[in-house]
C-alpha cells in the first residue's frame, strides 16, 4: 500500500516538477528505456524494471540523465529490500541504489533531490545496523567495510555529521569482539588486535573508564591464562623465565587498571581487578587494601 | 537507537567476559614448585613404595592445586595422596608436609611430630628455616622463589640435586 502511494507521489512530483511533457508524451511517442523501467517500477515487475534500467544505462543518451538516475537508484532500492535486505550483508543492489543517488545529489538534479536523499538516509542507515550485526557476529572485517560505507553515504546525506562519537563506539565493540573471539578461539593474534585497539581508543580518549579497565583486564587474563596452562611438571628454569614474564604483563595491567580506579573508584569490576593484580604480584599489602574496598562497597 | 544497538552489543560482550572465576595464580606457581621438589630430591629407601603422602595443615587455597596435581601426576611410579590435617596435632607420617603461613606459629608442633622421619617440611613465612624448615617460599620482586637449607635436608636424610640448589636461595 505503502508503496503504491510512494509511486503515485513520485509521479506527481515528475508532473509538477517539469517532466509532465516528457512523462504525458511518453502516450504519443516510442518510450525510452529509462521510462520503461518506470513503468515497470509502477506495476512492481521489478525484474523487467532492472531489465530496462540496465539498458537506459549502457545508453549514453540517457544514462546520466537524473529521471534515469533516480528510477535506477529506486529499483535497486527496492531490489535490495526484495531479495537482500537482511539475506547479504554485502548487497550489490543497495551499493548500485547508492551510487545512482550520489549521482543525482553530485549533479544537482533539483528534482530528485529529495528522492535521492531518502534513499541513501535509509540505505545508509541499513549499512549501520549491518555493520552492528556483523560485528556482533565477529565478522569484524566486513562490519568494519560496511562502517566505512555508512559513513561515506551518510557523509554524502548529512555533510554536516561528526563521525567522532560513532567511531569512539565502534571501535570499543570492535575491541570487546576481539576479546570475545580470543577468549572463545584462544588465538594470540586475536588478543594483540583486542590490545591494540585498546591502544588506539586510548590514544583518542586516556580517560575512558571502560578501555582502561578493558585493556588491563586483557593484559591481567594473559598472564593468568599463561600460568592457569603450565602443566605442573614444567622444568623451573622455565617457570622463573614464564614467571618474569608473567610478571611483566601484570605490571603492564597495572596503570591501566589503576587509571580506571582514579577515574571511578567505586566501580567493583575495578577494585577486583585491581585486587587480583595486586594479589598476583604476591604485594599483600596493597591486595588487603583493595580486598578491602571491595568487601566496604558490598556493605554499602 | 543505532546507538543503543551499539551499546547492547558492548554490554552483552562485557558483562560474558566478566562472569570469569578468578584464578589462584600463586598457588598454580606454589604446586608447580612442590612437583619439582619431589623430582629433585632423594627420600630414603623405605620411602619409595606406597603412595606419595603430600600433608597439608589447615586451610590453605594451595589443598585445591596439590589434589589436582595428585590427578594427573606421579612421583616416580608412585601415586600421590594429598591428606589435609586439621592442627599439626594430627601430622602423620608423610613424605612433604606444606605448612602454611597461618599455621607458622605451630611450626615446633610439627617439628616434634616429624622427629626422625624423612619429611620434606616446606613453609611460607620468613625465618621458619632457621626453626626447622627444609624448604621456604618467599617473595622476591614481586617473584616466587623459595629458601633452601641443606642442614635441615641432611638431618632428615634427604639429598637434594644441585639443579635444585642452583635455583634456590641456599640459606646455610
Amino acid at each position: 500500500m505503502l508503496r503504491k502511494l510512494s509511486y503515485i507521489l513520485f509521479l506527481v512530483l515528475l508532473i509538477s516538477t517539469g517532466k509532465a511533457q516528457e512523462v504525458s508524451s511518453d502516450f504519443f511517442q516510442k518510450k525510452d528505456n529509462a521510462q520503461l523501467a518506470h513503468a515497470a517500477l509502477k506495476e512492481q515487475k521489478l525484474d523487467d524494471a532492472k531489465k530496462y534500467i540496465d539498458l537506459a544505462s549502457e545508453d549514453p543518451e540517457i544514462k546520466d540523465k537524473g529521471f534515469t538516475l533516480i528510477v535506477r537508484s529506486t529499483i535497486y532500492k527496492d531490489l535490495y529490500k526484495l531479495d537482500e535486505k537482511g539475506v547479504n550483508r554485502n548487497s550489490p543492489c543497495r551499493i548500485e541504489a547508492l551510487n545512482s543517488a550520489q549521482k543525482v545529489v553530485e549533479k544537482k538534479e533539483v528534482d530528485f533531490l529529495d528522492n535521492a536523499n531518502k534513499i541513501i538516509k535509509y540505505l545508509a542507515q541499513t549499512l549501520y545496523n549491518d555493520a552492528a550485526t556483523m560485528l556482533n557476529s565477529g565478522d569484524v572485517e566486513n562490519a568494519k567495510s560496511n562502517y566505512a560505507l555508512y559513513k561515506k553515504y551518510w557523509a554524502i546525506y548529512d555533510p554536516t555529521t561528526n563521525f567522532k562519537e560513532k567511531d569512539f563506539q565502534f571501535k570499543l565493540v570492535e575491541a570487546s569482539v576481539y576479546t570475545k573471539m580470543y577468549e572463545q578461539q584462544g588465538n594470540k593474534e586475536l588478543l594483540s588486535l583486542a590490545q591494540k585497539t585498546y591502544r588506539e581508543i586510548l590514544a583518542e580518549d586516556s580517560l575512558d573508564v571502560s578501555a582502561n579497565y578493558h585493556l588491563g583486564i586483557l593484559y591481567y587474563n594473559e598472564a593468568v591464562a599463561m600460568i592457569n596452562n603450565m602443566d605442573y611438571d614444567v622444568d623451573l628454569v622455565k617457570l622463573s623465565e614464564q614467571q618474569d614474564f608473567c610478571i611483566s604483563l601484570f605490571k603492564q595491567a597495572l596503570p591501566y587498571m589503576k587509571k580506571a580506579y582514579t577515574l571511578n573508584p567505586t566501580r567493583k569490576e575495578t577494585l577486583i581487578g585491581l585486587s587480583g593484580i595486586y594479589f598476583s604480584l604476591n604485594d599483600t599489602e596493597k591486595f588487603e587494601l583493595y580486598k578491602h574496598k571491595i568487601e566496604e562497597l558490598g556493605e554499602e | 537507537m543505532k546507538k543503543l544497538l551499539f551499546i547492547l552489543i558492548a554490554l552483552s560482550l562485557f558483562s560474558a567476559e566478566e562472569k570469569k572465576d578468578p584464578f589462584d595464580t600463586n598457588s598454580r606457581i606454589k604446586a608447580i614448585f612442590m612437583f619439582n621438589f619431589t623430582r629433585y630430591i632423594n627420600w630414603p629407601e623405605n620411602y619409595n613404595s606406597g603412595d606419595f603422602v603430600v600433608g597439608v595443615v589447615g586451610e590453605t587455597p594451595l589443598l585445591s592445586e596439590l589434589v589436582k596435581m595428585a590427578e594427573t601426576k606421579k612421583v616416580g611410579n608412585q601415586p600421590i595422596r594429598v591428606t589435609q590435617f586439621g592442627s599439626t596435632n594430627d601430622i602423620t607420617d608423610c613424605h612433604l608436609l606444606f605448612l602454611p603461613e597461618e599455621q607458622a606459629d605451630k611450626m615446633q608442633t610439627a617439628i616434634t611430630k616429624l622427629k626422625g622421619k624423612s619429611t620434606l617440611i616446606v613453609t611460607e613465612k620468613k625465618g621458619l628455616v632457621s626453626q626447622g624448615a627444609s624448604i621456604n617460599f618467599v617473595i622476591i620482586d614481586n617473584k616466587q622463589k623459595f629458601e633452601l637449607s641443606k642442614n635441615n635436608l641432611k638431618q632428615r636424610s634427604l639429598q637434594v640435586h644441585t639443579n635444585l640448589e642452583t635455583l634456590a636461595i641456599v640459606v646455610d
